[in-house]
């Protein structure tokens, strides 16, 4: 599927798939003309060369992920492939207004589930679902954060299928990470390709950080004027502890861990620090739901704080996102979305969902357990890529213990048709080849919305294959918005 | 506003920091005067493990005290958490979970040093230590040192660096006085023709020897290098000099007061001690005084600001979305 034009150019073109920045024809796409273009004059070897280098300031930068093995975690160097991904700026708009149409559904959702359940009472959404779902949380009732926002950091996970239309594949509502890495790609991607960005307008993705300080800050409880934001990390040994630090970094406020924390008895967070206990207003928790407070949840949790839902409920402090956020990213409540978007909002969704098969539903789990093969199976409330069977791949005996699994407990399972994943040119082994993407933009929401310019591109860097988590062997991309000259 | 436990790991990693480099350079420093001795004159490495106070482990993991043996160890061994090799990753543990109020570049080069340590951790062990690539490369935890000074604010996190860094100086200089001085000054009155050499030696193993030669204006001689590096207060690596400093430190932080009598019971040590008139024995035993001190300032410091009563760090695994 790669060629090579009479300049040496590493043109890629795939039958397939779409191609982000090649079209069928073999022309590139208007967006990544001059990305292309330069890519042709430098040829392969130079690329290369540049690859390393990328490489080597993401190891000097110390720019790490954890992964887990034999019980521990390793520090892994971020994989990155130098060539971005380019999307047009035209388009981007009407994606970005889709997200925010669909955060302010989902979280219009989460604040009517804990409090007055219009949208089950209405017939919209069934209550047994709600019931059964395990990340709703009922010591979460009757709170009213502000705004009404609850999912304050979104990372939805996009993908494009063959005639190139772009869906949402998944919502993370909970503790989605990755927007560390896409600020550190552009900085690399800046250093490769300094010239292509001083000669197009490439939207800009510095302001993130400022913008989730302002959020931050907007939330903490009133009265305020300045207010003390922390960011809650599990420690150094969770897998995306980098993040956490980069962001506490980047915002200038302390990264706590839960035993730096202690809830007193009028319901009062503070942080131990040098000059003693000093008061939190706002917490950004990158710690899930259940360990947040052994009090409440996890008794046996060393990563929460005590108390911690008391001093949330008391409106002591703010806590983002806040507890409970994950009951609107179950796989299963990810069917109703475009029904909740007309029901909040009274629009159409803006952004396509994938079709999705709810295994709970008799008529649903037959087509499913028919059409394996030709189906995505997913677990409803797993991250990460555990527990994914792509049915294409698998062996008679993967589909028989998967077709168990589902008759054993149908409502842990949904089902999606498989899509073709778009590529784009990534250096591989043996030159330039297409390898699959998909697309994490992160969106912010609190009394306005923010959604990054762009988002962080994920590849699947083996051959064929669809998984892009970092986790399981994918690497990334630097993303670009481009503004195309002349319109 | 800092919190405790980043004020710990950030005294550990300066602490870490300034032990690799010390160390390093007393390796070096060691090895370059060692080949300026006639073969006649018998050298022993052994010096260098009281120094550095691993003798105990040494013998418990190595059955040969020679060059090779001691030098390997002191550089690279991973089961010697004193080692050059160890320290920088230790420093580098500590810092790693400080990144948010170090400035960037501060850490990059951390981990510089740290890679580049790993990577050439058993290069050339086992030939000369004047050939080690780790004992080179300590000395860039200077760098560290440059960087902090010219982009970190002085505020506490500032601070806690430089009080680790000035604790485990002074300590490394209360060492290298407390081994090599006090043998030299045991060694029959100055009657050692070699004993100039070691002298310079000595000097050269804190960074000090043009420091003395400006300050003092004296050839070398024990009882004014004794002075020099116990009380001068303008050398940076001076046992005084590196109090004044936790003095500053402790100015800058809050309850700092509560913390200053145990400087003040360390230089009061210091000052028990008369280079004139003292003789290789009584050095070793008043720097064995000055050591215990300067753990009681440690201790004084833990529990003032970096030991509230905390939960035992387990390893939790939590999914990320």
């Amino acid at each position: 599927m790669s060629t090579t034009t009479e300049t040496g150019a590493p043109v890629v073109a795939s039958a397939a798939a779409w191609d982000e920045l090649v079209a069928a024809d073999g022309t590139p796409r208007p967006a990544a003309a001059l990305l292309m273009a330069q890519l042709g004059e430098l040829g392969l070897a130079e690329l290369q060369e540049r690859q390393v280098r990328a490489d080597l300031d993401i190891l000097t930068m110390g720019i790490t992920f954890t992964v887990y093995a034999d019980g521990r975690g390793i520090d892994r160097a971020w994989p990155f492939d130098v060539i971005p991904r380019v999307i047009d700026a035209e388009e981007w708009r009407t994606v970005e207004a889709g997200l925010v149409q669909r955060l302010t559904a989902l979280n219009q959702f989460i604040d009517d589930v804990y409090n007055d359940q219009h949208v089950v009472r209405d017939g919209v959404f069934p209550a047994e679902l709600l019931a059964g779902s395990v990340n709703f949380r009922p010591e979460c009732r009757g709170v009213r954060p502000a705004f009404g926002v609850w999912a304050h950091v979104c990372g939805s996970d996009l993908v494009r299928d063959a005639d190139g239309t772009l869906y949402v594949l998944e919502d993370n509502l909970r503790v989605p990470s990755g927007v560390s890495y896409l600020l550190e790609n552009r900085l690399i991607s800046k250093r490769a390709f300094a010239d292509l960005f001083a000669r197009q307008s490439i939207l800009p993705v510095d302001a993130y950080t400022d913008e989730l300080y302002k959020l931050l800050s907007s939330l903490a409880p009133s009265g305020m004027t300045q207010p003390t934001v922390v960011v809650l990390t599990p420690g150094v040994f969770n897998s995306a502890y980098f993040e956490h630090s980069f962001l506490a970094q980047r915002m200038g406020v302390e990264l706590v861990e839960g035993s730096d924390l202690v809830v007193d008895d009028d319901d009062v967070v503070s942080m131990r620090t040098i000059a003693g206990l000093q008061r939190v207003d706002v917490i950004y928790r990158r710690v899930d739901d259940l360990f947040l407070d052994p009090e409440v949840f996890r008794a046996d949790s060393v990563l929460g704080v005590p108390g911690l839902m008391r001093a949330w409920r008391a409106g002591n402090v703010a806590i983002a996102n806040a507890p409970g956020s994950g009951v609107a990213d179950d796989k299963a409540v990810y069917a109703w979305v475009p029904e909740l978007i007309r029901y909040y909002l009274g629009e159409e969704p803006l952004l396509a969902s994938v079709p999705t098969y709810r295994c709970h539903y008799e008529d649903e789990r037959r087509y499913v357990l028919d059409h394996l093969r030709e189906l995505v199976v997913k677990p409803a409330n797993e991250s990460g890529g555990y527990g994914l069977l792509i049915g294409r791949g698998a062996s008679p005996t993967e589909l028989a213990l998967r077709a168990a699994a589902i008759e054993a407990d149908p409502r842990n399972w949904v089902a999606q048709p498989i899509l073709s994943l778009s590529t784009a040119p990534t250096i591989c082994d043996n030159g330039v080849e297409p390898r699959h993407v998909d697309l994490r933009p992160f969106i912010l929401s609190g009394r306005t919305s923010y959604v990054t310019a762009g988002g962080l591109t994920r590849v699947a860097l083996r051959n064929g294959s669809l998984v892009v988590n970092s986790s399981q062997g994918g690497g990334s991309k630097d993303t670009w918005i481009v503004e195309r000259q002349g319109g | 506003m800092l919190l405790s436990r980043v004020a710990e790991n950030l005294y550990w990693g300066a602490r870490y920091l300034e032990r690799a480099e010390d160390t390093a350079r007393i390796i070096r420093s060691y090895s370059e005067a060692m080949v300026d001795l006639p073969m006649s004159v018998g050298t022993s490495w052994e010096p260098l493990l009281a120094i550095t106070g691993s003798r105990s482990t040494f013998d418990l993991q190595q059955d040969r005290a020679d060059e090779a043996t001691i030098v390997r160890f002191l550089v690279a061994d991973d089961a010697h958490s004193g080692s050059v090799v160890m320290s920088i990753s230790q420093a580098r543990e500590n810092l790693r979970s400080t990144r948010e109020v170090m400035p960037r570049d501060g850490w990059r080069v951390v981990n510089d040093l740290y890679l580049f340590a790993q990577a050439h951790r058993h290069d050339g062990v086992g030939h000369h230590a004047l050939e080690e690539p780790a004992p080179a490369s300590a000395a860039d935890a200077r760098r560290v040192d440059g960087i902090l000074a010219a982009t970190m604010s002085r505020d506490a996190a500032y601070e806690f660096l430089r009080l680790g860094q000035a604790i485990e100086r002074a300590d490394m200089t209360t060492r290298v006085l407390g081994v090599r001085a006090a043998a030299l000054m045991a060694s029959t009155d100055g009657a050692d023709e070699h004993a100039e050499v070691q002298w310079m030696s000595m000097l050269a193993s804190l960074s000090a020897r043009q420091m003395y030669h400006r300050s003092t204006r004296e050839a070398v001689n024990g009882p004014a290098v004794v002075r020099f590096l116990l009380l001068d207060e303008t050398f940076p690596r001076s046992v005084m000099a590196c109090l004044r400093r936790v003095t500053t430190g402790l100015e800058h932080l809050p309850r700092g007061d509560e913390v200053l009598p145990a400087v003040a019971g360390a230089e009061a040590e210091l000052l028990l001690v008369d280079p004139a008139d003292i003789d290789g024995k009584s050095l070793d035993a008043a720097m064995d005084a000055v050591q215990l001190a300067l753990d009681a300032l440690h201790d004084h410091l833990t529990s003032t600001y970096l030991c509230p009563p905390m939960v035992q760090q387990q390893q939790q695994v939590q999914q990320q979305g």
